[in-house]
């Protein structure tokens, strides 16, 4: 009977000490949980800044292309007007030229 | 080969050593004559005044040069003087003139001692070609006045230009200082009042040279010379063993015959060698239509090594025949011929007044954000008018007035005081 009474004394013992145990994991967990959670919002709001960064440099280098292209057709045009005014003059020159 | 006889008296004193431009021996079974030169320009310059100094066209510089401004090219750019020529498939005597390369050449002498002169040319326009064929200089004339003929004296009209029935010599007489009057009647080779027109297709079918070189064809050539005049784009020449090919942009009335004519001798080149031609070589030629000579194939083995590379001339300090401007006097009358936002465009039309014939004189003043073309100064309103008539006819340009500052308004300002 006493040994029995040992026996249980020592699974009550064992039970309240491996509850404790549990509790505490939890709670690690929990906070563990936590801080992934906050990590993760932080990774996805870093990802949305990111792409938002990128997209505006990307709309940026986009624009700068555009300009670059724009400056590039309008040399071009420059040049081509500067070329027809040269041979329109060159054409009323040789006119000019006949007795 | 010659250099330039000092001693000649007609021979204008603008030659820079022993630069070869018109006369030439030509060794025999020799076609080729002359070599290409590069000179670098200075600002200021334009290309009808390089043209005129070293005595070519301005179609042989221009199309040599392609891409250079003929008005206003680059200070620094360094361009090429093509003095070199095949002669054209005609008799060696007399004068023949090639009208596609817009140049005269003057045979003298035979078999080993030939010697050939060399002259670019002004020829017709398309509407009125010079003609083609074999004639002779039926008369020669010193200060020759020139009977207008209908048809030009109606072209005039119409633009509001009414010529007189017979031009006196003189600084207005297209035909300049010498005539050659041709057998073919109406056809004349003579000097002309606009040297900036040499290498274009500006006369009536007259064949014009530049005021120098008429006085030293005049001189050289007798009555009864024989003239050919061909119309050769395509030419073919030998020298030092090497074939040569010179190809012009061919006239608009030019007919397949000649192209055929220089296929079948180009085919007779490789039958007689037994090697095929660089067709390849041949076809850039015919595109580019760059009129000098180009070798094209070594008759014997090793003669690419003769090819007579071109060389580089020193700039003259002045050149021969460039427009004087002279200095603009404020109690002088003058023209504000354009008003322009571009300094490139004002300058290119202050050249092309100048290179007017008679000349224009003309500047380009900068005012604020603009640039003013001002030709003058005139000696009084009478001949400003007249320059802004000849503006409009000729140019198309609507030309103001300037009065002059009058000195006396200006000394009475000053009694006032």
């Amino acid at each position: 009977m006493k040994s029995l009474l040992v026996i249980l004394m020592m699974l009550v013992l064992a039970i309240a000490v491996g509850g404790c145990a549990t509790q505490g994991d939890l709670e690690k967990v929990q906070s563990q949980q936590m801080l992934t959670d906050a990590k993760a919002e932080q990774a996805v709001q870093d990802a949305q800044t990111a792409k938002a960064a990128s997209d505006a440099a990307a709309l940026k280098a986009e624009d700068a292309a555009t300009r670059a292209e724009n400056a590039l057709k309008m040399a071009e045009e420059r040049e081509k007007v500067a070329d027809e005014k040269a041979k329109k003059a060159d054409a009323i020159f040789q006119k000019s030229m006949k007795k | 080969m010659k250099g330039v006889h000092e001693d000649d008296q007609l021979v204008p004193k603008h030659f820079e050593g022993y630069i070869e431009r018109n006369e030439f021996s030509v060794a025999k079974g020799d076609d080729v004559i002359g070599r290409l030169l590069f000179i670098s320009l200075e600002k200021g310059d334009s290309l009808p005044d390089i043209a005129r100094h070293f005595s070519l066209g301005l179609n042989g510089v221009s199309a040599i040069n392609p891409g250079v401004d003929i008005w206003v090219p680059k200070a620094g750019e360094r361009i090429t003087l093509p003095l070199s020529f095949i002669l054209p498939d005609a008799p060696r005597k007399g004068i023949v003139i090639n009208l596609a390369a817009m140049r005269l050449f003057q045979f003298k002498g035979e078999g080993n001692s030939l010697e050939v002169f060399t002259y670019p040319v002004g020829v017709g326009t398309e509407e009125r070609p010079s003609p083609t064929g074999q004639m002779h200089v039926e008369r020669k004339v010193v200060r020759p006045t020139w009977h207008v003929p209908v048809s030009i004296a109606k072209d005039h009209l119409i633009k509001g230009d009414l010529l007189p029935a017979a031009v006196l010599p003189g600084p207005q007489n297209p035909l300049g200082e010498y005539a050659l009057y041709l057998s073919k009647p109406s056809y004349l080779i003579h000097g002309t009042n606009k040297p900036a027109s040499i290498g274009l297709r500006a006369t009536n079918g007259c064949i014009r040279l530049y005021p120098e070189d008429i006085k030293r064809l005049y001189r050289n050539t007798p009555v009864k010379t024989p003239v050919y005049i061909v119309n050769q784009p395509y030419l073919l020449g030998q020298r030092n063993g090497l074939v040569y090919m010179e190809v012009h942009a061919p006239l608009e009335n030019m007919d397949a015959a000649e192209f055929d004519r220089i296929y079948a001798k180009l085919r007779a080149i490789e039958k007689e060698s037994g090697r095929t031609l660089d067709w390849s070589k041949v076809k850039k030629v015919l595109i580019e239509a760059r009129g000098v000579p180009v070798p094209i194939f070594e008759t014997r083995q090793g003669s690419g090594k003769e090819v007579a590379e071109p060389m580089e001339v020193k700039h003259p300090s002045k050149l021969y025949g460039r427009p004087e401007i002279p200095v603009l006097k404020t109690d002088a009358w003058s023209v504000l011929a354009a008003d322009m936002r571009d300094k490139t465009d004002a300058v290119r039309l202050s050249a092309i007044i100048n290179h007017q014939g008679p000349q224009i004189p003309a500047r380009v003043l900068a005012k604020n954000d603009n640039y003013h073309v001002i030709a003058g100064p005139f000696n009084d309103a009478k001949e400003a008018k007249d320059a802004i008539k000849r503006l409009k006819i000729d140019l198309e340009i609507d030309g103001k007035l300037i009065e002059p500052i009058k000195k006396r308004s200006l000394e009475k300002g000053g009694d006032k005081r």
